[in-house]
């Protein structure tokens, strides 16, 4: 249907990287830009309709589609499988196409705009390629053929419907494009360092876009991946939230990369040290990117995220071989030319020498200094990244060379990821206290004491509820130390404004936001890593499990809980079958078995009533749980209409607190229905792991924003 | 914020082990040629303890899951073995070496550390130590730079933006 468009597509963007130079050129690139933004987004669209009217003759519909899929699931097939994610991906870059080109219509970024776009259109001819040649979702398909190879591999007459997995929660209409604004975002700072080495220069005018728009897709790919454990957690049933399987760490990867570009670009920019490093770090996090889109779509590795194996593997190979080559050759050739035009970075702290040359300071000034705070927090991350790529790969190259095949799994990424995480976490306490340049010995005390008491008494409390175990406390500590550390550089200035200046605190904070928005941001950002780190340390330091084989209205006794299972029933819904189990839990006895029908009769009444209003329903029934949690919980076990997965999808419930987390997955529901196999987990403070994500976009959002400073410094 | 705190007072109470939470394995099939290193442990230790081991072994058939979160079968199978080949006595040791015999070194989701795979294990350890000689390297070139001419303008004003010169200011203020 659409391949022609496709077909037309592909050559524009061939002429387009011809023409960048005049300024005629220019704006032929331009409109060749938008042009492909639309043609891509028009695409995603009539792939959407598609799905919408379920037309089988297109070869993607035909194998996710399913007349008995309802509207919203229709709608987020578009990324369920492989031709359709790349696709979306196509449609993502097409958005971040224009948004780059509103960005590039300012005159002071006309030396660099042609070589962004440029880069960025390059991307796009790969990915146009890919949606029109190999990967293409709208290729026709003959009903006939069709009907028979459905009857040959037993799908039911409907159509298949997409991966179960992917039905089977509402984060799931979320997270894939949350992440996928992430990973595709990153070819936008990616096309603006290059562009800097292709233009030959650099100055600080250039560097506020390359890092805000490195800040926009990093903070996708956090709350992407945040919502990623979250799913996991909700719907796999196991009560966990990470297992460093390779396409989590695929993400993780540039996100570790991404944070240590946006903390070395800051020592860039002021200090005009750390640039070759830091552009480096930016070009490495499109790449990991690419190899991220990569391994969670050529099916080389084993994980439960391979919802797709297919032939596109070695195109994808060569794609990112080439822009890695590309960005070596860049960065070698050209990074030298960077050194005449960069002075005004940094140009403040230069040093004047008495013959008139001007060379930049040394890097370090000191060990109590934000420079080398930024240095060992860089160091952390690359090794991190590194040990995680290592690990990630490393069976692949065993696999290869010595024809044995052997796993890196969990118990290997914990034992590096805690100690680094940690000094990490701990870092982001020192660095925020520490000034620029030195900090002079006799403030170290007055400047780190508060921090350390609070960690401290953060540390009592938790140990005087009972958790003692030595290092999810350490952690504590550490959280506790980067709260304060973080929260006091917010606080000082306001109190000094309130205690000078007679300001209401308000005002004060207010205006102390206005004008250190990206700072305040950073704050905000640390707070939600703080807030992940305390969770972690002590949702698995304390995770409690166990399966339980519980006969209808019987009751047991976990962690100080009373679980009773009331019963079961089967539901039907167009798209798939479930068995529901119905739970009573409360903390201590339970009450009398008529009490709790009554219980789970009124719960069936008020959820049906939530759902009807829809999200907003379900948010605020999660809210309220959160206060006065209720006391009916419905694991399921889903079957899926027309899957080739023949297996049910476990959908646990989970009754979750402030406090903690008991968490109910049905495991086995033996055929004659007169008991239910539970596994039930307690993880202490779980929730809060999630709060990270609003707080990191919160803080994003602040320092973003442009300013009306900004907007008349880029101006001049 | 007293409240919360209140409500967490929960967990200072250790709580009894109901029975259900024990373990209580039907008659075992020992390894063959394989004595059980221990002596038999108590009941509520066993289901723990393999939880704890079956998250360093990994289900063969699945994507990438261990054998004591994953939902399939074979996992539910081997961790029911590893429960059992506990309670008859069989050490950590044992049981890892018995799967590892039994599927290959592929089972084990922390492998092991010799041969060609201590790379695993040193590479990063390498990264470590760059890092550290690079920060020494820094660290000494400030040392060596003449005359220490940064300490002659306190802390450079300079760099510093309007926000950290109030901060700055406050701080000498309160010495």
């Amino acid at each position: 249907m659409a391949a022609l468009l496709f077909a037309t597509l592909g050559s524009v963007m061939g002429f387009v990287a011809g023409s960048r130079y005049s300024e005629r050129a220019w704006q032929l690139t331009r409109t060749f830009a938008v042009a492909f933004s639309g043609s891509m987004l028009a695409a995603n669209l009539l792939m959407v309709y598609a799905l919408l009217v379920h037309d089988f003759t297109v070869s993607y519909v035909a194998q996710v589609g399913s007349t008995e899929s309802p509207t919203i699931i229709s709608i987020i097939s578009l990324w369920s499988s492989l031709e359709g994610s790349i696709l979306f991906w196509g449609g993502v870059l097409a958005l971040y196409v224009l948004a780059i080109v509103n960005l590039l219509r300012a005159p002071e970024y006309r030396e660099y705009a042609p070589w962004a776009l440029h880069v960025m259109l390059g991307i796009a001819i790969f990915f146009s390629l890919l949606v029109s040649s190999i990967a293409d979702p709208f290729a026709y398909l003959d009903p006939d053929t069709l009907r028979h190879d459905w009857a040959m591999r037993g799908v039911a007459e409907t159509g298949p419907g997409p991966n179960p997995l992917l039905q089977n929660h509402w984060l799931m209409a979320v997270h894939p494009p949350t992440l996928y604004l992430g990973y595709v975002g990153m070819a936008a700072p990616f096309s603006l360092i290059c562009a800097a080495l292709l233009a030959g220069r650099l100055d600080s005018g250039w560097m506020t876009p390359v890092r805000r728009w490195m800040l926009v897709p990093w903070a996708f790919l956090s709350v992407g991946i945040v919502l990623g454990g979250w799913w996991s957690y909700a719907v796999l049933g196991w009560g966990g939230a990470w297992a460093w399987d390779p396409v989590e760490n695929a993400s993780f990867m540039p996100w570790l990369t991404g944070t240590a570009f946006l903390h070395s670009a800051m020592v860039l920019q002021r200090r005009g040290l750390l640039r070759d490093w830091t552009l480096t770090l930016g070009l490495a996090t499109f790449l990991l990117t690419m190899l991220g889109t990569f391994m969670t779509r050529s099916g080389v590795f084993n994980s439960v995220h391979s919802f797709t194996q297919s032939d596109i593997g070695p195109t994808f190979l060569t794609f990112i071989f080439i822009t890695f080559v590309y960005s070596v050759v860049l960065l070698a050739t050209r990074s030298h030319l960077l050194d005449r035009e960069d002075k005004d970075l940094g140009a403040l702290t230069n040093v004047l020498g008495p013959d008139g040359k001007v060379t930049p300071g040394s890097l370090v000034r000191g060990l109590l200094g934000r420079e080398f705070a930024i240095l060992v927090q860089n160091a952390l991350f690359t090794v991190f990244t590194f040990t995680v790529l290592l690990g990630t790969v490393y069976p692949l190259l065993v696999e290869q060379f010595e024809d044995r095949r052997i796993s890196v799994g969990e118990p290997y990424f914990d034992r590096w990821a805690l100690p680094v995480g940690l000094a990490i976490v701990f870092m982001m306490g020192v660095g925020p206290v520490l000034p620029w340049g030195r900090m002079p010995t006799k403030q170290v005390a007055s400047r780190f004491v508060p921090p350390v008491v609070v960690g401290a008494v953060l540390t009592g409390v938790i140990a005087s509820m009972g958790m003692t175990k030595p290092v999810p406390l350490l952690a504590v500590f550490v959280s506790g130390f980067a709260l304060w550390s973080n929260f006091n550089e917010l606080l000082t200035p306001v109190l000094q404004r309130v205690r000078q200046k007679g300001e209401n605190p308000v005002t004060a904070t207010v205006t102390v936001v206005k004008r250190t928005r990206r700072r305040f941001g950073g704050h905000i950002a640390h707070y939600g890593v703080v807030l992940a780190t305390f969770a972690l340390a002590l949702s698995r330091g304390y995770r409690v499990e166990t399966d339980f084989n519980i006969p209808v209205e019987g009751t047991i006794q976990f962690q100080g809980y009373s679980v009773t299972f009331l019963g079961r029933e089967l539901t039907k819904e167009s798209h798939r079958d479930s068995v529901v189990a119905r739970i009573h839990a409360v903390p201590g006895d339970a009450p009398d078995l008529s009490v709790m029908k009554e219980e789970a009769q009124e719960w069936s009444e008020t959820s049906k009533s939530f759902l009807r209003r829809g999200v907003v329903g379900v948010v605020a029934s999660g809210l309220i749980d959160a206060v006065a949690p209720r006391t009916i919980f419905e694991p399921k076990m889903n079957y899926y209409v027309g899957s080739k997965m023949k297996d049910p999808i476990w959908s646990p419930d989970v009754r979750s607190t402030f406090s903690s987390d008991l968490y109910f997955s049905l495991i086995e529901v033996p055929q004659d229905g007169k008991s239910v196999q539970l596994k039930l987990i307690r993880r202490p403070f779980m929730a809060w792991l999630w709060w990270s994500a609003p707080l990191i976009l919160l803080g994003t959002i602040i320092a973003v924003w442009p300013t009306k400073r900004e907007t008349m410094g880029a101006a001049a | 914020m007293i409240a919360l705190l209140l409500g967490l007072q929960a967990y200072g109470q250790t709580i009894p082990t109901p029975a259900a939470e024990s373990y209580t394995p039907q008659a075992v099939e020992l390894i063959p040629g394989v004595e059980p290193a221990a002596a038999p442990p108590q009941a509520h230790e066993i289901d723990p303890r393999a939880r704890a081991l079956g998250r360093k072994l990994r289900c063969p058939v699945c994507q990438g899951s261990n054998i004591t979160d994953s939902p399939s079968p074979t996992a539910k199978a081997m961790f029911e073995r590893t429960r059992q080949l506990m309670a008859a006595g069989y050490t950590d040791e044992q049981i890892v070496q018995y799967f590892v015999d039994k599927y290959t070194e592929f089972v084990l989701l922390d492998p092991q550390s010799d041969g060609s795979n201590a790379m695993l294990y040193l590479a990063p350890g390498l990264g470590v130590g760059l890092g550290l000689a690079f920060a020494i390297w820094a660290v000494v070139g400030w040392r060596k730079e003449p005359g220490e001419s940064i300490v002659a303008q306190p802390a450079a004003p300079d760099t510093l933006d309007d926000y950290e010169r109030r901060l700055l200011a406050e701080l000498n203020a309160d010495e």
